[in-house]
């Protein structure tokens, strides 16, 4: 069931007027059963992973505050992470690493079979993994109280909006509010769907349209010279960006409507003036997940200047692999965590330069949001291409065969003009919430609105159904 | 605090959905007015023309027909509604709206190993949805169109919904309007053979569980319904370069497929090769492997618009 699909709306319509009408104690059983057979309708078997998940983490959590021997409450994390990272490999990396075993000991003359499972890669595994373990670690660190009741847990767990792309929710954030009881408020609702379709706007207006193009280029890319790589990689930029945002912002406004709050997770990325910066505002959720658990834990920027670049790399690799059992999401991540560590190294020298030259910061903006975005789009590469040589034999070509573009004229005219209304939009954001500013505006406008983005959808829109790009993660 | 829901708000809500429903129509008139402007999308114009023969198929149709000059040798009004990659589910729909304004003397469909084949006729369904706007015309596309998920009888309950893609059509159309002549566009590439790489499937041989039971299935219903409303059906297989570089064989046993079809629905079929129109061992004709140029187009046509006046002609049949 995708959020762009008809059954997602027929099944969201019905969870939440049952949901208001439903009296507070009995709602946590609703989004539960909801969120479970939400789960269900790709692949019901798999309900026992996200099962188990929840369970250890629920009892090692509660082990964790019953104890105050500082060994057992290490113990009770050592056995969640086991588990949820194990059924995490299994599921999703068994198979890389042997394939690349395999690979690795074929390039040394040496022949071997490696095993592999076949077993199809869980939808969202990636994303409640995180949940599971962010809450385990916070109760283990005493930042956060072990959840007593089963059936909220298992709801923070499984939340259909956010269950199988995100945003990463933390149980500080989201746990408290299954206890709160929520009224049904038009002006919550109005926003909340406001988002579900700027969100359906993006995905199939915008990205799914692009994809025509990228798909194109990249499925084939080697009978195509420089120009159409450039193209289709600008393209791509904005068709994940649109995809991915598009998925977070159906997640946040059904929440809304609902009447929780998840977590901004994307703040206009391509507006970064800097890769940090750019990571400060792309899949928030994420990035903040990985700086907590994982960059600060390594040592973060404590130990030195050299390990503190080590530890970027580390983690960013890392988060590449999140993203991917593929030697492309590595690469990826490695080129971040590179230009991370880079970025962090010449920042003071770039400052200096600036200040002798006696250049605002207002002055240099443009060029840094420019070389940024561009620096971002040669690392979309490694991410969109097929294979690891795919990607390279891209990024050796970008400047070769100009100018012969494959142009397809519908689809490139089509891609231009979505990007730049796009970038208007975002650009309309800067000066304050758009959402905000439209619910204060007059009905009429307002209601223009509506129906300037639901025809967009209708006359615009491909509606063959496509899935999300991050639910594959 | 309350549910916060008031008369007001209600009554607001039934405007909102009032509004949208009226705009859907609203944009439902004028984008059907707009449409039948359209020269190179839909089907207006062919029926306008009310030629006396109709060439239908996909790509291979539309650059390989040179209407004039067919119209020129037989005498008889021509149309070519062939267009890149709409295959055989197109043709059905296409002609069941044809046949429903009028019926031409001679259908032409060029169809071909591609048309019929698994692997290549999957995504062919999906683009009938070119043929939406006439779906409450034509019981055949509306069974195509809904055939292809449950959801799509929700999605159509939008008039404005026909028209999903239109503006690009309408792009479309202003671009390549210039380029077009009665249907036909001519490609003016000219093919270079060295590039020429036999398909990976070259020498398996024609295996008839390969065949789109669908693609097949809507063919016949094609003929039958032409044949019942008193129409001359013509199947043609136009050249391609590969058929004339070592795998020509595979593609006879489905020609003699094609050709016993044809024959237990009673319409004729063409196979142009080249033992018999050796003109096309000429790379200089082709634009690619699967395209005629707008040089072995005319030649092509010229071949057809006479093999159209012995099909055709009484004494002949």
């Amino acid at each position: 069931m995708f959020f762009n699909s008809f059954e997602f709306f027929i099944f969201f319509f019905s969870v939440t007027a049952a949901y208001f009408v439903l009296p507070h104690r009995f709602r946590w059983v609703l989004l539960l059963g909801a969120s479970y057979y939400f789960y269900m309708s790709w692949k019901a078997e798999y309900v026992i992973l996200i099962m188990t998940s929840t369970l250890t983490a629920y009892l090692c959590a509660l082990g964790t505050g019953r104890t105050e021997s500082k060994n057992k409450k290490r113990c009770y994390l050592l056995v969640s992470l086991i588990v949820n990272l194990g059924i995490l490999f299994t599921f999703k990396y068994f198979n890389f690493v042997s394939d690349s075993l395999r690979e690795m000991l074929a390039g040394i003359s040496i022949q071997v079979n490696t095993p592999a499972l076949r077993v199809l890669l869980p939808v969202g595994i990636s994303f409640y993994t995180f949940q599971t373990l962010s809450y385990t670690i916070d109760v283990y660190r005493g930042k956060l109280k072990p959840e007593k009741h089963p059936g909220i847990f298992a709801l923070y767990v499984s939340f259909f909006p956010q269950l199988v792309a995100g945003p990463i929710e933390r149980a500080s954030h989201l746990l408290g509010q299954f206890y709160e009881e929520k009224y049904f408020d038009v002006r919550r609702v109005c926003h909340g769907m406001e988002l579900v379709f700027w969100g359906i706007f993006k995905k199939v207006v915008i990205a799914d349209r692009l994809a025509i193009y990228v798909d194109s280029v990249y499925n084939n890319a080697a009978n195509h010279s420089g120009p159409s790589l450039v193209l289709a990689t600008y393209f791509f930029a904005f068709q994940i960006y649109c995809d991915f945002s598009g998925y977070s912002d159906i997640a946040i406004g059904a929440a809304k409507v609902l009447g929780f709050d998840l977590m901004k997770n994307f703040n206009r990325p391509y507006f970064a003036t800097n890769v940090t910066e750019f990571w400060h505002r792309w899949h928030i959720s994420l990035s903040t997940w990985l700086r907590d658990y994982l960059y600060i834990p390594l040592g973060g920027n404590r130990k030195g200047k050299s390990r503190t670049y080590l530890n970027i790399i580390i983690t960013m690799v890392l988060g590449g692999i999140w993203h991917g059992a593929s030697w492309t999401f590595v690469i990826w991540g490695l080129v971040h965590g590179v230009m991370l560590a880079v970025s962090k190294l010449t920042m003071p020298i770039r400052e200096s330069i600036c200040k002798k030259i006696g250049l605002k910061e207002w002055a240099t903006r443009p060029l840094r949001i420019f070389i940024t975005f561009n620096l971002v789009c040669l690392c979309w590469i490694f991410f969109r291409a097929n294979t690891v040589s795919d990607a390279f034999y891209i990024v050796g070509h970008l400047f070769s065969g100009w100018p012969n573009i494959f142009i397809d004229q519908i689809a490139v005219s089509y891609g231009i003009a979505a990007i730049a209304f796009l970038l208007f939009a975002e650009l309309l954001q800067t000066r304050g919430d758009i959402a905000e500013k439209l619910q204060q505006s007059h009905l009429a406008l307002r209601w223009g609105v509506y129906c300037l983005i639901l025809f967009s959808i209708v006359l615009f829109g491909v509606t063959d159904g496509s899935q999300f790009i991050y639910f594959q993660f | 605090m309350k549910h916060r829901i008031s008369k007001k708000d209600i009554l607001k809500l039934l405007l909102l959905a009032a509004i949208i429903v009226a705009a859907d129509r609203g944009l439902f008139a004028g984008f059907s007015r707009l449409f039948d402007k359209l020269e190179t999308v839909g089907l207006s114009e062919m029926v306008n023309s009310q030629a006396e023969i109709v060439v239908f198929g996909s790509s291979r149709a539309c650059h390989h027909y040179e209407s004039e000059v067919i119209e020129n040798i037989t005498g008889k009004s021509t149309y070519n509604i062939g267009r890149d990659g709409l295959g055989v589910p197109y043709t059905r729909g296409a002609c069941d709206v044809l046949l429903k304004s009028y019926c031409p003397k001679t259908i032409v469909i060029e169809v071909g190993p591609k048309s019929i084949m698994t692997r290549s006729c999957g995504n062919q369904l999906k683009r009938v949805s070119r043929l939406a706007p006439y779906i409450d015309q034509s019981d055949v596309v509306k069974e195509m169109i809904l055939s292809q998920g449950p959801q799509h009888k929700y999605r159509y309950m939008s008039k404005a919904f026909r028209f999903n893609g239109l503006p690009m059509y309408v792009f479309y159309d202003i671009t390549k309007r210039d380029k077009f002549v009665k249907g036909y566009e001519a490609l003016d590439k000219v093919y270079d053979p060295t590039y020429f790489r036999l398909p990976v499937n070259a020498g398996k041989g024609f295996v008839q569980s390969d065949l789109n039971e669908d693609c097949v299935r809507l063919l016949i219903d094609t003929i039958r319904s032409a044949k019942e409303n008193g129409a001359e059906v013509i199947l043609v297989t136009s050249p391609r370069w590969g058929g004339f570089a070592g795998y020509e064989s595979d593609e006879r046993e489905c020609f003699a497929f094609i050709e016993q079809l044809a024959k237990e629905h009673g319409a004729s079929y063409i196979a142009v090769m080249q033992e018999d129109y050796p003109h096309f061992a000429d790379a200089s004709l082709f634009a690619d492997v699967d395209h005629l140029n707008r040089q072995g187009a005319r030649v092509f046509s010229e071949i057809i618009a006479d093999i159209l006046i012995e099909k055709t002609t009484p004494s002949s049949r």
